[in-house]
């Protein structure tokens, strides 16, 4: 059975493997067309330094080249959706096979490395002309009555020897009755089981996208904003300052961590990817 | 702080940053590359750049078989698609944006042009605007507005007419609606101010009706009624001393005069320290009443009446006159006030005649203004055309054939007739000319 289903999904993945190598070759034809509709504009205005040049032309050029652009947006946006899509056939595969098989005991090392390469896979949102950033992208926060679905990463805050500390976990169930999440602790997975059963209010979703600086800064936390984020190699969250929000979609945000074995308080600064950066939160209204 | 953090290995982490930093320095030289002028500074990755940039995009395109993407291409494949995205989203807003400048540029250009040469125009145009407003028998100001706009219509034929047309359809309603208020004045508005003076004129009838019965003489008959049936029944007989003491309160108080009041009021006292004392108070009250109340029928004696009685009393024995009386009659609120208001509507009615006439001395004077300048506007006509006559006269002169004296005399004729009729044509006019003066300066002066 596990084998049929493994199957199935596999097979689905290499249909969108396909689809989407056919949909990188699409690109590059709009590509070019464009690449030509600008160097025509380009062109066009050089010629004319003069200032003799038709105005009426150069908007048609304009509105041509916007229109290629805008071609060829929609066929990058439909291949990255196709590689979302192969994300979630193997995430939906690997939530089936997590509690029938508990094969590989996976390194810590591992887990870093899926950690961190799932936030830089995360799907990239680029808004389109007047589009709102939409919750859980970036620095927006989700809506309040917003369930975190099974499988998702959360920030949770639970006790570990004596005290209370936000850790990444995953979502195994939640239950609408009692308001209660059952979140895993990703790093002690592969030691079998540690669960916890916790309020909702002490359950943070993380981001599920990734917001474009370029195009949606508002979607990011600004400078001076108080944060809590993942310490670079550890699967906690601290309390820590934006130092400088990322400039560019791969950039990641400038941090300091507040540290009192420091004379300032706070650490140099540190590298955080946004998907591990979320709103601070009094951790003492939390435990109540 | 520091104690409680989890660390677990770190390699891969390092090993991805340093080739985002790779992807980061590429893509900020191929951002230097194009920094020139604004045009080309147009957000774009180049093909050429695919296997510099885009190294997995490009070796993707590279592949030809069906198997062209792994699942381990994934990871950078999105990365190349995310770049690509950003660029594109950029260069969109970076097109849009430029789209907005050159709209800006162009309207404010187009302004600036409009001006200039619209100034110029104004003075070149002058005469022959003039005769279009007086032909039509448009104001000036819809003249200027459309001069403007037809030369805006003439510089930027393509796009600005339909902007414009709309507006001047509007200024055109606009004028449209105003044209009954500046017409000139006719002889259907003096007939029109007549009337309303004729109204104005007619007397208000303005009687007011005579003062009827006061209502408290309305309600002491229904009183009376009440009392008669309430006497007849035998069981309210032995009505008690409040009852009666009530009574003479409510008497008491419809008394008009203060006089009165006193009087009645002295008589209560009087009653209410003898009424305990005796038995049958029935015939005390009779008795010690009795000097005023004399023809009161019995104890159930009515206010307004036993007033009037009062009053009738008063006068007979002397106390009071009868000038008095009239001089005791409370003041007619109520009368004044309508007689006031009547008061203003008379003086109003008045200054409204007043107006009105001044009104139309003004659009008579205003008819034969216009009457005058009617007359001028002929006469200007007849003067040109005895000009034309003058010249064709002339020209035919000078080509008719005959002799040199013939035609001398023939001229001298002509010119001598037309002077004539000139000089009679051009006294007209000005004296035309003068009147119209004049009575525009009146109109100026009022």
């Amino acid at each position: 059975m596990p084998f049929t289903a493994d199957a199935i999904a596999a097979q689905q993945v290499q249909e969108r493997l396909k689809v989407l190598q056919q949909l990188v070759h699409e690109t590059e034809k709009k590509r070019h067309q464009c690449e030509h509709s600008i160097t025509t504009l380009q062109k066009y205005a050089n010629d004319d330094k003069s200032g003799g040049h038709s105005l009426q032309k150069m908007r048609s050029l304009y509105k041509s080249a916007i229109a290629q652009s805008e071609q060829e947006e929609e066929v990058i946006r439909r291949a990255l959706q196709k590689i979302t899509e192969i994300r979630n056939i193997k995430n939906e595969r690997r939530l089936q096979t997590r509690f029938t098989s508990n094969k590989e005991s996976i390194r810590k090392g591992m887990w870093m490395k899926m950690l961190s390469s799932s936030a830089q896979t995360l799907p990239l949102f680029v808004s389109k002309i007047g589009e709102k950033p939409p919750p859980l992208c970036g620095a927006i926060p989700a809506d309040s009555n917003y369930v975190a679905k099974v499988g998702d990463m959360v920030a949770a805050l639970v006790k570990t020897q004596d005290e209370e500390n936000w850790i990444v976990a995953e979502v195994v169930s939640y239950n609408s009755s009692t308001s209660k999440y059952e979140v895993d602790d990703i790093l002690k997975e592969q030691n079998q089981k540690v669960r916890y059963t916790l309020s909702r209010r002490r359950v943070i979703p993380l981001p599920l996208m990734r917001a474009n600086p370029e195009t949606d800064p508002q979607a990011l936390f600004p400078q001076g904003t108080l944060v809590m984020a993942l310490f670079p190699q550890t699967t906690c969250f601290y309390k820590a300052v934006v130092n400088k929000p990322p400039a560019t979609f791969t950039d990641e945000y400038e941090l300091l961590f507040e540290d009192s074995t420091y004379p300032e308080g706070y650490s140099p600064p540190h590298y955080v990817v946004q998907r591990y950066v979320i709103a601070f939160k009094q951790k003492n209204k939390q435990a109540s | 702080m520091d104690g409680s953090k989890r660390f677990t290995g770190g390699k891969n982490n390092n090993a991805y940053n340093g080739r985002l930093k790779e992807i980061l320095l590429s893509k900020q030289k191929s951002e230097e590359k194009i920094t020139e002028a604004d045009i080309a500074n147009i957000p774009i990755i180049k093909q050429a750049d695919n296997s510099r940039l885009l190294p997995k995009y490009s070796s993707i395109l590279g592949k030809s078989g069906e198997d062209g993407v792994s699942m381990e291409d994934l990871d950078q494949l999105q990365a190349d698609l995310e770049k690509l995205l950003t660029t594109n989203a950029a260069r969109i807003r970076h097109l849009l944006a430029e789209i907005g400048e050159l709209d800006r540029n162009e309207e404010g250009h187009g302004r600036k042009a409009y001006d200039k040469t619209s100034l110029k125009r104004k003075r070149n145009d002058d005469t022959s605007r003039k005769f279009k407003d007086t032909k039509n028998g448009m104001r000036v100001i819809k003249k200027q507005y459309g001069l403007t706009h037809k030369f805006v219509g003439d510089t930027h034929l393509q796009e600005v007419p339909k902007v414009t047309l709309p507006k001047n359809d509007n200024s055109d309603k606009f004028w449209a609606s105003i044209e009954p208020y500046c017409a000139n004045v006719s002889k259907d508005d003096v007939a029109f101010l007549e009337s309303l003076i004729q109204e104005c004129a007619k007397d208000i009838n303005m009687n007011i009706p005579e003062l009827g019965e006061h209502y408290t003489e309305g309600w002491s008959d229904e009183i009376l009624n009440e009392e008669q049936n309430y006497g007849k029944s035998p069981s309210k007989k032995i009505s008690g001393f409040d009852m009666k003491r009530n009574k003479l309160h409510a008497i008491m108080d419809t008394f008009a005069t203060p006089l009165n009041q006193n009087i009645t009021a002295t008589i209560e006292e009087n009653i209410m320290s003898v009424l305990p004392k005796t038995s049958g108070p029935n015939g005390i009250i009779k008795f010690k009443a009795c000097d005023v109340l004399k023809s009161s029928n019995n104890n159930h004696k009515l206010g307004a009446c036993l007033d009037k009685k009062l009053k009738k009393e008063q006068v007979e024995q002397g106390i009071l006159t009868l000038d008095d009386l009239a001089k005791t009659q409370p003041d007619d609120e109520i009368l004044t006030e309508i007689k006031k208001c009547q008061l203003e509507l008379k003086t109003m009615n008045k200054y409204n005649i007043e107006e009105l006439n001044k009104l139309k001395t003004i659009v008579t004077d205003d008819l034969r203004c216009s009457d005058v300048k009617d007359q001028l506007e002929k006469v200007d006509k007849q003067v040109l055309d005895l000009y034309n006559k003058i010249l064709v006269a002339r020209k035919a002169a000078q080509t008719q054939d005959g002799d040199e004296f013939d035609r001398n005399v023939f001229n001298e004729q002509i010119t001598k007739e037309f002077e004539g009729q000139a000089d009679a044509l051009l006294k007209q006019q000005i004296a035309l000319n003068n009147e119209n003066n004049g009575m525009t300066e009146m109109h100026m002066l009022y």
